[in-house]
């Protein structure tokens, strides 16, 4: 157990790798997910871009797709928006795609990094900034992490922020059922 | 980097295509694959008892280990009743274009599971073994922190979704892996 919680009443942006790591509605990390965001009144999110990458891949994936919508229609998880109109979440974005870039190795060229990756930064700065209510980013890549929390600490929101290992916390969820 | 160099310090070629000829068979044939896994981790443990634990026909079993055995990764423990058996680490390492591919026991671990995980066994219909080779490196190199999952899926060639499915499912082999694969490094 890290210890790592969920504010109450908080939101939680949630990139595609955790929702896949959850499973299905039958699996037991999908509902221990599930339950617990209900039980401490956690509005879960989905990027719009995310929500879109997902809706384009090849056919075959398609029960991935079926996984987000078990979500969306049992009202737990929610398709939001990015303001690209706002400087300063695009700014939050370009910033984080730049500290991916930076911190890739050598062998990755800027051409191979996704904004995708990039708009759960941003959209994390939004609801920060607009709301006051705890962000958590719940991600499951090393490299993601450290950007995204690179960058919202350097834009002075670290304070409503909290980049979360979404894999771990899914464990960490089934040992204390 | 120098190829020259890489080239003096490759091992014994025909040594090399010699375990790769070897090992085909059990990158090839998943069933196969998950006993070797079986035996590595559980190892060592009686026939019986793998062919029972993983539900394989009596005739299934006795032919994979001697397939094993003629590979000569298996030892039979023959003086302990009933028999024993034990499965050694495979290493093959191949100098290519891309640099060097290492097949390990996580390697051969993955394609075992194609038998029992959808996202794997999606991936590996869609674009074969090789690619699920490439897969692995690059989820290695994710948990590493060297590059995100999109930007690995990128470099595999895949859809993000698809690339996203494949090393999710394989960061939960690769933790698992750790604890049997010696020559894994582990994660920070």
């Amino acid at each position: 157990m890290t210890g790592t919680e969920l504010p109450s009443d908080g939101i939680a942006i949630v990139d595609t790798s955790v929702l896949f790591s959850m499973g299905g509605p039958s699996n037991d990390k999908y509902q221990a997910f599930e339950a617990y965001v209900t039980r401490r009144n956690v509005a879960v999110r989905i990027p719009g871009h995310v929500a879109e990458e997902l809706g384009e891949s090849p056919d075959a994936y398609r029960y991935q797709r079926d996984r987000l919508r078990s979500a969306q229609d049992a009202g737990w998880l929610e398709r939001c928006e990015v303001d690209f109109a706002d400087p300063a979440v695009s700014d939050a974005i370009d910033r984080t795609r730049e500290r991916i870039y930076s911190l890739s190795a050598d062998d990755i060229t800027e051409d191979r990094v996704e904004t995708t990756d990039a708009v759960l930064a941003g959209l994390a700065y939004q609801y920060a900034t607009e709301r006051s209510k705890h962000v958590a980013i719940l991600v499951s890549d090393m490299l993601a992490e450290r950007a995204i929390k690179d960058v919202l600490g350097a834009m002075g929101v670290d304070d409503q922020t909290t980049v979360v290992e979404g894999r771990s916390l899914l464990n960490d969820l089934l040992d204390t059922l | 980097m120098s190829t020259n160099d890489r080239l003096t310090d490759a091992t014994d070629p025909e040594e090399t295509l010699g375990d790769l000829l070897t090992y085909a068979e059990l990158l090839n044939t998943p069933q196969l694959a998950r006993l070797y896994v079986y035996v590595l981790r559980n190892g060592p443990i009686a026939i019986e008892s793998v062919k029972n634990d993983l539900d394989v026909p009596h005739s299934t079993a006795y032919k994979y280990v001697g397939e094993l055995e003629e590979m000569g990764i298996l030892t039979r423990h023959d003086e302990e009743t009933p028999t024993r058996i034990t499965v050694d680490p495979i290493h093959l390492t191949i100098e290519t274009d891309h640099g060097e591919v290492v097949a390990t026991p996580v390697l051969v671990d993955a394609i075992g599971r194609q038998l029992d995980t959808e996202d794997i066994r999606v991936f590996v219909d869609r674009q074969g073994i090789p690619k699920l080779a490439a897969a692995l490196h690059y989820t290695l190199r994710v948990m590493n922190g060297e590059l995100t999952q999109r930007t690995a899926a990128n470099k595999l060639d895949v859809h993000p979704v698809e690339g996203t499915t494949v090393i999710t499912a394989l960061q939960d082999v690769v933790e698992e892996a750790t604890a049997y694969d010696p020559y894994l490094e582990p994660a920070e």
